[in-house]
């Protein structure tokens, strides 16, 4: 699901749900908030597929949605959960920060296994990243780096 | 004048004779059907004087004090989809003073879906709007309710079932829960017609299970027509 621990029950909260009985997807909108264990993820609307077992197989969140788990904070227009290989890919200004690092760019894949983070070459816009070295990182400016 | 002259006979005397008793019998008998026709007609155009008297008796009847009272009431219907439905109470309870409302002691409405099982509404108490259409539900409603792949039993204090729009909604608080997990909200409308269910301000806690069979999912293109790819692993 959305974090390592991925047995920890999800909890999901919006001012409105609607469920089908005779499809296999339900709809969330109105300031929806997922959480396992200590990801969150927060978006307008939330479309969840294949909801067997407490599992879902893909989870659309549009409309500007924001993911942290602790470690990393990202934020864009949109993001696609696909549980078939464990990725949430987000696309449209797309900021991710870790720390002071902070990198942005158009489209941007999370594994959420290895917690690996990939910005996409497809799209045309530039990869931008500010990075720190260990040791002595000015607390507010660094060094630009374009990707 | 010779015989020969003579007109001839045209019927003979035998013949006439009978033809003479006939008309003799005619002149009896018809004046006496024309007057039993006459006496009937008259007798059935009067005004019942008689059924009036009968009337009468009632005039001054009291109007019924007590409810009047169905036991086990049982309707059995089908939908547009050839899907059984059947209502049935307890009792049904019709007061005298608002003869447009039934109460129902421990109503309840099933329907059959076939292989998908079957739906249910139950409650302790019931009221019944014929002027409305409309049944609205008190004292721990239950409602069993397919969502998805799931069964979910949901519970609630009051609800209405409205019959001509089909839907079942409540607007407090609503618990619910299914092998998938719980659901607590502020108000619910189930819309019959569309099998849809939607909750106000709702929580969900899906219990993640250990082992899921494979189901595959979806390959639907986003919104934006391309389907967001994975790959392109830039280092």
């Amino acid at each position: 699901q959305f974090s390592q621990n991925s047995n920890a029950p999800i909890d999901i909260t919006g001012a409105q749900f609607e469920a089908f009985q005779n499809e296999d997807y339900a709809l969330w909108t109105g300031d929806v908030q997922v959480v396992q264990g200590e990801v969150i993820l927060t978006a307008p609307q939330l479309k969840i597929y294949g909801i067997g077992g407490g599992r879902f197989n893909r989870v659309d969140a549009t409309g500007g949605i924001r993911y942290t788990n602790g470690l990393e904070a990202i934020s864009g227009d949109r993001a696609v959960y696909r549980k078939e290989n464990e990725t949430i890919v987000v696309t449209g200004n797309v900021v991710v920060v870790q720390g002071r690092q902070v990198m942005t760019g158009q489209q941007m894949t999370y594994y959420l296994d290895t917690g690996k983070i990939v910005f996409n070459k497809e799209t045309k816009a530039r990869v931008r990243g500010v990075f720190f070295t260990e040791d002595n990182a000015p607390s507010n400016s660094g060094p630009a780096t374009e990707g | 004048m010779k015989k020969t002259d003579l007109p001839e006979r045209r019927c003979s005397r035998r013949q006439a004779r009978r033809h003479s008793a006939l008309v003799r019998t005619a002149r009896l008998v018809l004046p006496v059907f024309i007057v039993g026709i006459a006496s009937t007609y008259v007798v059935m155009a009067t005004p019942q004087t008689v059924d009036r008297t009968f009337a009468n008796q009632f005039e001054n009847l009291d109007m019924a004090t007590e409810d009047m009272r169905l036991d086990k009431p049982r309707f059995v219907g089908e939908d547009a989809a050839g899907r059984t439905f059947e209502l049935l109470a307890a009792a049904a309870k019709q007061s005298p003073d608002a003869p447009d409302l039934v109460a129902l002691d421990n109503p309840e409405a099933f329907k059959d879906l076939g292989d998908q099982g079957r739906e249910y509404i139950k409650a302790l108490e019931g009221l019944y709007s014929a002027e409305n259409k409309t049944v609205d539900l008190r004292n721990n409603v239950q409602i069993h309710q397919g969502i998805g792949s799931d069964d979910f039993e949901l519970t609630t204090e009051t609800g209405k079932i409205a019959l001509e729009d089909r839907t079942f909604s409540s607007d407090v608080q609503v618990f619910g829960k299914s092998s998938q997990g719980t659901i607590s909200a502020e108000g619910m409308t189930a819309y019959r017609d569309e099998d849809k269910v939607v909750f106000r301000n709702a929580h969900m806690r899906y219990n993640v299970s250990e082992e899921t069979e494979e189901t595959d999912s979806p390959e639907e293109n986003d919104d934006t027509g391309n389907v967001p790819s994975d790959d392109g692993d830039s280092e």
